[in-house]
């Protein structure tokens, strides 16, 4: 009976030490995240884990048909990705260094035509205060500084920028012809966000892409867009589109929500695998400050991401890059709506 | 049948571009827009819906302001609605925006920086920002739809 105890102890020590682990330094007060990719038995993608370092993450292994990498989320740290990172049949100790979070630099141009409100600038350094607590808080990693700002105040070029601005709002205005315009008298700041504030009512915001797809590094917004409108547009800078559309059933003529996720869009069912108060939903009325850790991990990593499509660019080149669109979910993209927070 | 062609042609493109770029199946979603596009009349439900989507649109891209116009003067008792301010397009989130403030304020402190905007300036502001954004798109419809009332009547 006591060797069978023994025995029973030595099997439970030996199990409990069968256990790999992922140890973080410089981790945020939070409580991180990890998404493992290996062989737990049968091949697992972005299985999670969530605790304060060392993370248990079970006995995994590099299967020959298995990828292998972790993902870490954490406030206040960029988002680590560690490709193959040595996992072996034994106990195995993954150190990841994490980084500070990836800052952007905001410049506000203000386009005005009429005068504008004496606390502007207060309005927009709370916008940036919102799009950096909805990107930090959900573990996205970037950070955007404190804004600087510009005023451009010829009320006749103002209103020609405002006209255009408009008109590609509307999709009748070449965006070259646009920013031509903004060019007389706006040199935009390299490896900077560039805010162009418009004095257009109608105007809520949008972002200016590359003919291939990267951003621009140009936001242009309507001088009294909501709080969180430009939250939203840095959302599509790095490489996110709206998480649903208005649209009408074609079976049923219901006007609804569809949602864009991998098993959950071009339907209709009243219902989208993300929070309400999700950054990129397509209406602007909500209360909107957060993204999920499968939008965050794009933000990072997508080629078309401001962050990593500038030259130089902010985040650095030999940092892993994907090409994880949206609707992509697949072994190296995680499912766009996948929230551990 | 012509559109029943269309709808075939369109489900065989993406058929193929699927599995060219070895997307998985119902990739682009804008496809349900596309075929979707009807001209039936609009029920009074439905035209209140497409005036609420045109009016909270954040890029409208997606057929928003045609759709209120496909309406025709039907539209035009919603959009009156909207530049009066109704509630049904006005609803109150004075408490969600509160919650904002709080919420930014206690991040803002977290990391070092600070809101700028007391709590009744930034509920002012965006609730003005909602009702700025909503009239220009109702009357920037109106202006299309019935030219000559695209000035708000003052019994609004």
């Amino acid at each position: 009976m006591r060797n069978f105890i023994l025995c029973a102890v030595l099997l439970g020590v030996s199990a409990a030490a069968w256990a790999d682990q992922v140890v973080l330094t410089n981790a945020g007060a939070d409580t991180p995240i990890a998404l493992v990719d290996a062989q737990f038995g049968d091949c697992e993608n972005d299985t999670p884990f969530t605790s304060v370092s060392p993370i248990a993450i079970g006995d995994a292994t590099e299967g020959a048909d298995c990828d292998a990498e972790i993902i870490v989320f954490s406030d206040d740290n960029a988002i680590a990705v560690v490709e193959n990172p040595g996992l072996t049949a034994g106990d195995d100790t993954v150190t990841v260094a994490l980084q500070s979070r990836w800052v952007v630099p905001v410049r506000y141009w203000v386009v005005t035509i009429d005068p504008v409100p004496p606390d502007l600038e207060d309005i927009y350094r709370d916008q940036v205060d919102i799009a950096d607590q909805a990107f930090n808080e959900s573990h996205a990693g970037i950070s955007f500084a404190e804004p600087t700002f510009d005023y451009e105040d010829d009320p006749t070029w103002g209103q020609d920028v405002a006209t255009l601005a408009m008109g590609v709002f509307n999709g009748d205005t070449d965006p070259d012809v646009y920013t031509a315009k903004l060019a007389e008298r706006i040199a935009p700041l390299l490896n900077t966000m560039n805010v162009y504030a418009v004095q257009a009512p109608a105007l809520t915001g949008f972002h200016l892409a590359l003919p291939d797809g990267r951003s621009s590094g140009h936001i242009t917004i309507g001088v009294t867009a909501t709080m969180s409108t430009l939250a939203h547009e840095l959302g599509h800078a790095m490489s996110l589109d709206h998480i649903n559309f208005i649209g009408i059933d074609t079976l049923t003529g219901t006007v609804g929500e569809y949602c864009v996720a991998y098993g959950d869009h071009a339907y209709y069912d009243g219902t989208c695998d993300y929070g309400v108060k999700n950054l990129m939903w397509a209406e602007q009325s909500g209360l909107r400050d957060e993204i999920t850790e499968g939008q965050g991990f794009r933000t990072t990593v997508n080629t078309l991401s401001f962050i990593n499509g500038r030259v130089p660019a902010i985040r650095p080149p030999a940092e892993p890059q994907r090409d994880c669109a949206d609707w992509i979910f697949d072994r190296s993209c995680p499912y766009l709506a996948l929230d551990e927070n | 049948m012509d559109y029943l062609i269309r709808i075939g042609l369109s489900a065989c493109l993406l058929a193929i571009a699927a599995s060219t770029w070895g997307v998985p199946w119902g990739v682009p979603p804008t496809y349900t827009i596309v075929i979707s596009e009807e001209k039936k009349t609009p029920t009074p439900t439905q035209i209140t819906a497409y005036v609420k989507a045109w009016i909270n649109c954040f890029e409208c891209t997606n057929g928003e302001l045609q759709r209120v116009v496909d309406s025709g003067t039907d539209a035009l008792a919603d959009l009156a609605k909207v530049l009066a301010g109704d509630a049904e397009f006005f609803p109150d989130r004075g408490a969600e925006y509160e919650q904002q403030w709080l919420d930014v304020k206690s991040y803002a402190a977290e990391v070092g920086r600070e809101i700028s905007l007391t709590q009744l300036q930034f509920v002012g502001y965006q609730e003005g920002a909602l009702r700025t954004v909503y009239r220009a798109r109702a009357e920037m419809a109106i202006a299309i739809i019935d030219p000559p009332s695209s000035t708000p009547s003052p019994i609004l």
